[in-house]
């Protein structure tokens, strides 16, 4: 008797053990992510970490702003003497692709697939055009930096492991048509939720795919200059353009970790960067108030001194961070926006389209040329109209006397005015040739010695994806090299 | 307390009384000197007899000249006279046939039945030459086990039982204790892994407590294991606790005390050779001082730069460091010293660690009844100062009779570790990385070990500059060792509860609840002042497995020539792991204060928790034939919750077969012969949550919500993985014994590899959860003994140990061309189809056709194009060979265990010529000092790549040790892993006991041990070959590695 019940009790734990799987749906739903959330929070998420990219100390510093010669080295000086990191690369364009870009990505899929669904959270028109507009922006900022990319085959996850490379010109093309279809797309409906940018409102995601348009088309001017013109032309046609820094475009930091501005992040632990003196040079010349906002005197002389640009370790490392300019307060400051799109560059934008003869713009091209100076010093807090008016009156700034032609008057301060902006500079400096950037004091390291025309693209291309690799290089019409041109650098 | 008394009284008495015409000694196993429980010693023609205890003692009544006989199951029975009052005897394995072994699920099986390779270790193995983590012990003593381990306080051990199958799964055995599946995670984070940086907090597994140990048995391969479902498909470590039981068998009543303490000392042994004549700097002028007013004329050195290539080490007055510091009372400020060669070199930042182990345990029977109590405590010092790890084992093991056929019993262990002040390891922050891959030569540790101001502030070697006091890059050592410090504790319970009842002769009942548990905190702090932003964090990780087992046994003879034993089995095992972290932001408000709340912006919580429940059924019938013939089945089938759910369960069988050869072969000098064979598939499944898709949270930014698609892509889709092996092997002892050979092959293929592939980012994630491999391991393991000497006293055995593996990725899912470990300063760490798991890619010289490399018309290297393999962590062979003696009372032991091939990256080379610290970016290997201005340059041999001519070309040192090396051409500081380590060596001298007649002592044991006590041979300069610095699958990256230690102890065992 006694046994029997062992026996069953036996039996009983047998089915009670195996029987019971209808619990694993629950015990393998996971407690830690959610299955849905709102749209918003991956448009905040992709806006900051756009943003974060731009200015982390790998991707914006040691690169942009180093490319740009914003920025001097005072050790590890590599990047500025052209030889990147082939760690940075990988990491940068996981960053873009597998971050924000895909972000966006799911909120313009949500949209279609879920559109009932997603549309108390702005109307999907307004979610779509507002997603796709930030594709469009860092698609423009990546093929600049690299060339052809992924772009048409990019995004899909494991449907497509390999995706191939597009040709510059399609890429451009892509920009163009993911901006036309984010402003066919506006709905006059409610704007996205988690938008940081502009809070929701349609009118300014307006004037910034405009404003963008501008941008692409000029970048494509010397290249394909009717179709250009035709972008161009039609991005001002109705004047809803980035013409006041109030509508600038940009992320709105706060002054306190994670949400601070990553240069300030950076600095908390290291101080890699000086001023270079291509660009403390250059100001001091202009008298150019913008020189005491962006850099500091250097402490032990207390004058403005940038420290030479490429300088090789040793030489970089014997210059004590006393004697050179270092970063401004307001550089350095946790709460310092990070621009996507600002009004100075619309106006430098405008001024060029006048000289090339597009119809639409506001203003002749000396008009744009001072809104943009003007605009550019209000920004960093310049607000005294005599001091700016006193600069752009002297011969060396005024747009009828200073030197060169139209293109190196806007080159040059336009690249003034990008600062913070390093990847959008080198880009400018790449098509416009202006101004002169310095050769690395003491040599390059990579490259032919001019500023690069491109990046090398990321080893993990060559490893995870090597078809795609080689459909690049072969739409790069040339060496998967720093010094082989982009489609639309033409001279 | 004064029941304690009474009770030592009664002991001591009942002892004493005994003692009067004693006869006592030990009876030991001669093949590995262990004692030998469960003897029979009885005085032949006289009624009178006893059973040795647990540790193979005895004691009887006899008289001067009688016999006595020795005899045990499995061993040549023995007979000696009696003459005096101690006969210590040691009893020859001779008739191997009947050697009991422990397998899956703890069931003890006669060796020879089985049809797969098992070896067993006794306790000695873990207690004479004690380490604080058991794994270690391991190392090349057993065929085929290959064990990494980091350096001493708690780092990791990591071991492989025949290679690795998963890509990035564990690929680990699984530890199994009293029945216990025991936790052995890592934590680790990926820089840890790949030698980047962070603290290494070893694996859990390290809890165990080795004077606990009573056996191990390591069941290679999953035909030994398909009883323990899919975590054993990488074999399994079988670890019984010594318990009453034993005592209880051996005829014993009442109480026994013994006694084991040990201490341990550790030095560092393996450092880099740096050079001393150049010191800090980038180059070699001194600092541009006419930049900055009211420096002085005396030359000030870089100390800003964390490199070596600075002015020549000969005595010019400078201002060091230290000089600059106007604190009222330092005498070093405003003094000028010689630029030369430091007084206190890195050395002298290693201190001596000591570990003191304490062990004593009290066991005690009754008829019905049995237990045992052991509490261990180890207290130990690491080599760095204000290292320090603390463990306190606490165990009880005890079973009780309730009726004829019932029996209830339980084990329950708690562990509590205490690690504080663990050393940062790899590139970044730790204090080797600054002496090895970036530094200044010329600094004297005893300067830096005033790390601190009056004021608190920190003085570093590395400040900006003259004017400007704070940090460039490094913290000063000491500051790193005594303000930014770590703790952390884990406490850990496990054990069990069983009820076996005994239904019949034919059927018995097992019902168990085995559960591991434990909470795991830690806690970083990083001070201000230093060059990190201050933080503090602190996680908790908490962690349950349970599992609930059934099993209805049964054995029967089915005819006098054909034996049954088996059982059916249900299993469940539930496992539930949560973490809570909280960590500061934007630094920390309060100096000193480390809580979550002093964050100067706050702080941010994460937590994780997370699942998984696998149900089983599963079964085993084993039959033997005349003793000779033996074949096993055994089937299982898991429920798994982490597969979906059309894809949730999954069958496994096993089948094994041997024949003792012997039985039926006539030849003399083959004492014993058998051929065995093992096939089994093994089914697995995945971490939790990998099947549906969901959004990672990031923190908020302002009131608004933040999330984000995920890195990697989860699969609705998957299958579980399944592994399918065989293997073949023959034992064969010749000579009576005195030779011994056990011979393996395994084959073992794994396919439907469930792993997180890395996948290019332009796809949108940048890795996707799929069944996406199939990997192959096949290799030897070959164990080889013998006895050349033996006699009365003395006996000398000699034995190898071998083992080669050879494992491959034979495919990858469509779509996917490499599966990515890891990178690093762009090597990276893949798996390639067609070439082993864990292959290193990167930049490779170019080579001509007769193997030159080839050199540019500047005299530089040039380097491929594209990246190419440059090596595989896999070694090519492992093993051991070990040595014991023993003459009468002493015993010793030596092991050499050895390393041919594997591949491994090493930073510490890379950066340290890349800086210039190591010794050959000075004087080169002719003696020139290649950096004095008047030596011509480097001339690396090589041929140029246009004339075909030898490269003639001299190129400017430190420009040789930027472009020539690892940091451009990557193959240049990859190193072949070969060692012969002399891994361990001891002493032992067992008191004859005559000696502890009249004192209330017995069985009184004294030795003395080394471990890891010298490289008798490595190819990679400047560290130990042998890198652990985690033990995940990612391996080989060694970084600013912790120097390795060398270990002298004494060990002193006794009994009451």
């Amino acid at each position: 008797m006694n046994k029997n019940i062992f026996l069953l009790a036996g039996l009983a734990i047998a089915v009670a053990f195996t029987g019971c799987t209808k619990d694993f749906e629950d015990i393998n739903t996971n407690p830690n992510e959610p299955a849905s959330v709102s749209p918003g929070f991956l448009l905040t998420s992709a806006q900051k970490r756009i943003m974060d990219e731009m200015n982390d100390s790998f991707w914006g510093s040691r690169r942009g702003m180093q490319l740009a010669q914003h920025w001097s080295s005072n050790q590890y000086s590599n990047e500025s003497r052209y030889q990147f990191r082939t760690e940075t690369s990988n990491g940068s364009w996981r960053d873009f692709y597998a971050a924000p870009l895909q972000d966006l990505q799911q909120i313009i899929n949500l949209n279609t697939d879920d559109a009932e669904a997603m549309a108390g959270y702005g109307s999907n028109g307004n979610q779509i055009a507002v997603a796709q507009l930030l594709q469009a922006w860092v698609y423009q900022m990546l093929t600049d930096a690299w060339g052809p990319i992924p772009m048409t085959e990019a995004l899909q996850g494991v449907d497509n492991t390999s995706p191939t490379f597009d040709s510059q010109e399609a890429v451009y093309n892509g920009i163009l048509g993911l901006i036309n279809g984010a402003l066919a797309s506006m709905d006059g409906g409610a704007g996205p939720q988690g938008d940081q940018v502009y809070g929701g409102d349609m009118a300014s995601w307006t004037m910034f795919a405009n404003s963008l348009k501008l941008r692409v088309a000029m970048r494509m001017s010397d290249v394909s200059p009717t179709a250009a013109q035709a972008a161009g032309e039609s991005a001002l046609d109705g004047g809803m353009i980035i013409a006041a820094n109030e509508s600038n475009a940009q992320f709105p930091y706060i002054d306190a970790a994670p949400n601070n501005h990553p240069v300030n992040e950076d600095y908390k632990t290291r101080n890699d960067f000086a001023a270079s003196n291509t660009m403390v040079d250059w100001l001091s010349a202009m008298n150019d108030p913008r020189l005491g906002v962006y850099f500091n005197p250097a402490v032990a002389t207390d004058t403005y001194v940038g420290e030479v640009y490429g300088l090789d370790e040793a030489n970089a490392a014997l210059t004590p961070n006393d004697a050179v300019s270092q970063r401004g307060d307001a550089v350095l400051a946790g709460n310092l926006p990070g621009i996507y799109f600002d009004a100075a560059q619309t106006h430098f934008l405008c001024a060029e389209a006048a000289e090339r003869g597009w119809s639409g713009t506001p203003l002749d091209a000396e008009g744009h040329y001072n809104a943009a100076i003007t605009l550019s010093m209000q920004w960093w807090g310049l607000t005294d109209a005599d001091a700016i008016n006193a600069y752009l009156a002297q011969a060396d700034v005024a747009y009828t006397t200073a030197a060169g032609d139209w293109k190196q008057k806007i080159g040059s301060q336009k690249w003034a005015a990008l600062y913070m902006q390093g990847h959008e500079a080198w880009a400018e400096v790449r098509r416009l040739d202006a101004p002169a950037l310095n050769a690395c004091a003491d040599g390059h390291l990579a490259g032919d010695g001019n500023v690069p025309s491109r990046f090398e693209y990321p080893l993990d291309e060559q490893t995870l994806n090597s078809s795609g690799y080689g459909s690049g290089v072969a739409a790069l019409g040339g060496d998967d090299a720093l010094e082989t041109k982009l489609w639309w650098d033409v001279n | 307390m004064r029941n304690l008394f009474l009770l030592l009284a009664t002991f001591c008495m009942t002892a004493t009384a005994a003692l009067a015409q004693n006869v006592a000694g030990k009876v030991t196993d001669a093949t590995n000197g262990g004692g030998l429980p469960g003897v029979s010693v009885v005085v032949e023609g006289a009624n009178v007899g006893v059973m040795t205890d647990m540790n193979g003692a005895y004691s009887l009544k006899a008289a001067s000249g009688d016999v006595l006989m020795f005899s045990f199951v499995g061993y040549n029975t023995m007979r000696k006279e009696v003459d005096g009052s101690a006969l210590d005897v040691r009893l020859e394995s001779g008739v191997a046939l009947d050697e009991v072994v422990v397998t899956a699920l703890g069931v003890s099986r006669e060796k020879k039945s089985l049809g797969y390779s098992v070896q067993e270790l006794g306790n000695d193995a873990f207690t004479d030459a004690k380490t604080e983590n058991v794994v270690r012990s391991l190392t090349g003593k057993i065929a085929g086990v290959q064990v990494t381990s980091g350096t001493s306080l708690g780092s990791s051990s990591k071991i492989l039982l025949r290679g690795a199958s998963s890509i990035t799964g564990n690929n680990q055995p699984l530890f199994v204790v009293d029945g216990v599946p025991m936790d052995n995670a890592d934590y680790s984070g990926g820089d840890q892994q790949r030698g980047a940086g962070g603290y290494d907090y070893g694996n859990a597994i390290q809890d165990l407590n080795p004077d606990d140990i009573e056996s191990v048995s390591v069941l290679k391969g999953p035909a030994a294991a398909a009883l323990y479902g899919a975590r054993a498909s990488n074999g399994a470590i079988v670890i019984s606790t010594k318990s009453g039981k034993g005592y209880q068998a051996s005829g014993k009543r009442g109480l026994g005390i013994s006694f084991n303490s040990g201490v341990a000392f550790n030095n560092v042994y393996v450092l880099p050779d740096y050079q001393n004549s150049y010191g800090g700097g980038a180059g070699t002028s001194w600092i541009n001082q006419n930049l900055v007013d009211s420096l002085g004329d005396t030359p000030i050195p870089d100390y800003g730069y964390d490199g070596s290539w600075g002015p020549a080490l000969d005595g010019t007055m400078v201002r060091h460091w230290d000089s600059w510091y106007d604190y009222e009372g330092d005498a070093d400020f405003g003094q000028s010293r010689p630029w030369s060669a430091t007084d206190s070199d890195v050395e002298d930042f290693f201190q001596t660690g000591v570990a003191i182990t304490n062990n004593v345990s009290v066991t005690g029977a009754t008829d019905e009844s049995a237990f045992r109590l052991s509490y261990t405590n180890l207290d130990q010092t690491g080599v760095y100062e204000n290292s320090s790890l603390d463990r306190n084992t606490l165990s009880f093991s005890g079973s009780q009779k309730v009726s004829e056929d019932l029996e209830a019993s339980v084990n329950a262990n708690y562990v509590q570790s205490q690690g504080a002040g663990r050393p940062l390891t790899g590139y970044g922050e730790s204090v080797m990385s600054q002496f090895t891959q970036w530094g200044q030569r010329q600094l004297s540790m005893d300067r830096m070990r005033n790390y601190k101001n009056a004021d608190g502030s920190h003085r570093t070697w590395n400040r900006n500059s003259a004017t400007d006091p704070s940090p460039h890059y490094w913290d000063n050592p000491y500051w790193e060792r005594y303000e930014n410090t770590q703790n952390d504790q884990r406490d850990r319970v496990f054990g069990n509860i069983t009820l076996k009842y005994k239904i019949n002769d034919v059927f018995s009942i097992m019902g168990r609840a085995l559960s591991d548990f434990y909470i795991d905190r830690r806690e970083e702090r990083i001070a201000i002042g230093g060059v990190r932003e201050s933080s503090y964090s602190e996680s908790t990780r908490q962690l349950q497995e349970t599992n609930l087992d059934a099993y209805l046994n049964f054995t029967d003879d089915l005819s006098d020539d054909l034996n049954l034993t088996g059982f059916v089995g249900v299993n469940r095992r539930i496992r539930n792991f949560k973490r809570l972290n909280a960590y500061t932001l934007g630094g920390l408000n309060t100096p000193g204060l480390y809580t979550v709340n002093n964050g100067a912006d706050g702080y941010e919580v994460g937590d994780v928790s997370n699942t998984k429940q696998v149900n089983s059924v599963l079964a085993s019938a084993s039959f033997g034939y005349k003793r000779k013939f033996y074949a096993d089945f055994t089937g299982r089938s898991d429920w798994s919750s982490t597969l979906p759910a059309e894809n949730n369960s999954y069958f496994y069988p096993s089948a094994t077969a041997s024949y003792i050869l012997s039985e039926d072969l006539d030849m003399p000098a083959v004492s014993f012969a058998k051929v065995r064979f093992g096939w089994a598939q093994v089914g697995n499944d995945t971490d939790p949550y990998r099947t549906a898709t969901t959004y990672a949270v990031n923190s908020n930014f302002g009131n608004s919500g933040s999330a984000t698609v995920p890195n990697s892509q989860n699969n609705p889709n998957l299958r579980p993985e399944k592994t399918s092996s065989w293997e073949a092997g023959l034992e064969l002892n010749l000579f009576l014994d005195k030779v011994r050979f056990d011979f393996t092959y395994y084959n073992s293929t794994t396919e439907d590899l469930i792993f997180n592939v890395p996948v290019s980012a332009s796809s949108g994630y940048s890795s996707a959860v799929l069944n996406a491999g199939k990997t192959s391991n096949k290799g030897i393991e070959l164990s080889l003994a013998a006895t050349p000497v033996q006699t009365d006293n003395l006996r000398w055995d000699i034995g190898v140990n071998f083992a080669k593996n050879t494992n491959e990725l034979l495919e990858l899912a469509e779509g996917i061309e490499n599966i990515r470990y890891t990178s690093l300063f762009g090597v990276t760490l893949e798996a390639r189809p067609g070439q082993p798991l864990g292959t290193f890619y990167g930049y490779d010289f170019q080579y001509d056709d007769a193997g030159n490399k080839l050199v540019d018309d500047d005299g530089y290297y040039l380097s491929t194009e594209t990246v190419q393999p440059l090596g595989t962590i896999l070694p090519n062979f492992t093993g051991g060979v070990f040595t014991t003696l023993d003459y009468k009372n002493l015993s010793f032991y030596a092991l050499v265990d050895f390393q041919d091939g594997g591949s491994l990256h090493s930073y510490s080379n890379q950066w340290g010529k890349y800086s210039g610290t190591l010794a050959e970016t000075a004087i080169d290997a002719n003696g020139n000092d290649i950096r004095d201005p008047n030596f011509a340059g480097v001339v690396v041999e090589g041929v140029n790549a246009s004339t075909g001519e030898a490269n003639a070309v001299a190129i400017n040192p430190q420009s040789h040790f930027f472009y020539n090396q690892g940091y451009v051409i990557h193959a240049a500081d990859q190193y072949d892993a070969s060692f012969v380590k002399l891994r361990e060596m001891r002493l032992d001298y067992n008191l004859p006991a005559d000696m502890v007649d009249g004192t209330p002592f017995s069985n009184v044991s004294i030795g003395v041990f080394g471990r890891n006590l010298a490289i008798l041979h490595k190819n990679v300069p400047h560290v130990d070959p042998e890198v652990a610095t985690s033990a995940s699958n990612v391996q080989g990256f060694e970084g600013g590695q912790l120097p390795a230690e060398r270990t002298i102890g004494v060990n002193l065992k006794f009994g009451l």
